[in-house]
């Protein structure tokens, strides 16, 4: 089937984050059951890819794989769009700057000698007050997660603390209960190992609407001219709670686990003689 | 050598599981340069003539959803080659030679069975679309 294969990594975030293994709080599926995949819905699991080629060898059809991360205990999300954002951002700095500085600009145009009381002055101290409200317009737009495997520094964001039935807590730690909030999403930050290194799986990142992972998500393109199982390993970002002078952040955590491929491979035959070309089968 | 065809199939796999049928969620079109009859419809009548090769393809208008042609057959529906027992069906190429039929136009009606996932109600064939063999020149 010349189709794509979707991988759905499901984690048990909290679990995962207070044992610091990830290994056994992920259950993997695919799409990929009726045409041979193993140990569906385990730890375990072997993606059967099903290869084709040529009466040369070459390969015939293309296989792409999908990764996507998500937490257990996570909110049904809807896929939202990072394109409305940055239309937003684009539209703040706008405004800002037709509201602050030209106006500015204009007043003094106009009214040469008269004395008005501008929002923000223009010295050096007012720049200064600019740059700042430039700032909170680019963090308030800011949705997306940006993260990668070396990334150790704690994230404030501004998406709020929500519990685990929706409903939002805030920004601060003291209306925290125990373990009632849902963390951050796990986040597919690199994929590796054999697979990759013997040039089996070609992964890359690809853009997408995802609004989580800024629009990001990994894929990889199959190279079904070597048959058998390869392994290879997933590195998810998790994010830990940390509670800090009232304030909340996140605490990256990187993660590993093991997955397998198998691929199987079949000569290209005529589907009307089961063996080379032939005329259509009419009398 | 004549010109090759190249019928595509396209096929909304997930709304013809729901309906159980391919009528209305299945797209034939191909690029004969004889002005070929309903394209885009399951009644495709691809006009050809005798040493024209053919190449049947099918593509889910889903990426991420399966399809694959089971098995393709002229009137009657005699089978040749048994797919039945084919895992793979991403291995098979559905391509034919036109045979010469006479010195008259020919109209041939021919079955296609898609496979859409597994299962039992996996299967899907019409019997609708037809080849019709011009005269040599």
């Amino acid at each position: 089937m010349s189709q794509q294969f979707g991988i759905m990594i499901m984690i048990d975030v909290k679990a995962a984050l207070k044992t610091r293994n990830l290994k056994d709080h992920v259950y993997l599926i695919d799409n990929m059951k009726d045409f041979g995949s193993q140990n569906e819905g385990t730890n375990a699991l072997i993606s059967k890819v099903n290869g084709t080629y040529w009466a040369d060898g070459t390969q015939a059809g293309e296989e792409v794989m999908n990764w996507l991360a998500i937490d257990i205990n996570d909110m049904p999300r809807t896929v939202q769009k990072p394109s409305y954002y940055t239309y937003f951002k684009t539209k703040a700095i706008e405004s800002f700057l037709k509201n602050h500085l030209l106006d500015v600009r204009e007043k003094k145009n106009d009214k040469k000698d008269e004395k008005t009381n501008y929002e923000i002055e223009m010295t050096s101290d007012g720049f200064n007050t600019m740059f700042d409200k430039l700032q909170d317009i680019a963090n308030v737009a800011q949705g997306g997660l940006k993260t990668n495997t070396d990334s150790t520094k704690n994230i404030e964001t501004v998406w709020p603390l929500v519990s685990v039935t929706g409903e939002i807590e805030g920004q601060n730690t003291t209306d925290i209960k125990e373990d009632d909030y849902i963390n951050l999403p796990p986040i597919v930050t690199n994929i590796t190992g054999e697979a990759v290194d013997l040039g089996i799986i070609y992964p890359a990142q690809y853009g997408s609407p995802n609004f989580i992972t800024e629009g990001w998500y990994w894929c990889a393109t199959v190279n079904t001219a070597k048959a058998g199982k390869y392994r290879y390993t997933a590195h998810i970002t998790l994010f830990d709670l940390v509670t800090k002078e009232g304030k909340i952040s996140w605490k990256p955590v990187q993660m590993t686990f093991d997955s397998h491929i198998l691929i199987s491979r079949d000569p290209m035959r005529n589907g009307f003689t089961g063996a080379g070309d032939s005329y259509l089968p009419i009398y | 050598m004549r010109e090759q065809i190249n019928i595509m199939i396209m096929v909304d796999s997930i709304k013809a599981l729901v309906d159980q049928s391919l009528e209305g969620n299945c797209f034939m079109v191909d690029d004969s340069c004889f002005f070929s009859k309903q394209k885009g419809t399951l009644y495709l009548d691809t006009q050809c003539i005798p040493d024209q090769k053919i190449h049947w393809t099918v593509k889910a208008v889903d990426v991420q959803t399966p399809v694959s042609i089971k098995q393709i057959s002229f009137e009657p529906y005699q089978v040749y080659f048994n797919t039945t027992h084919v895992d793979n069906l991403d291995a098979l190429v559905w391509n034919g030679i036109v045979p010469y039929v006479g010195s008259k136009q020919m109209t041939y009606k021919y079955k296609i069975v898609l496979q859409i996932g597994k299962g039992k109600k996996s299967r899907l064939a019409t019997f609708t679309p037809s080849l019709t063999i011009l005269p040599p020149y």
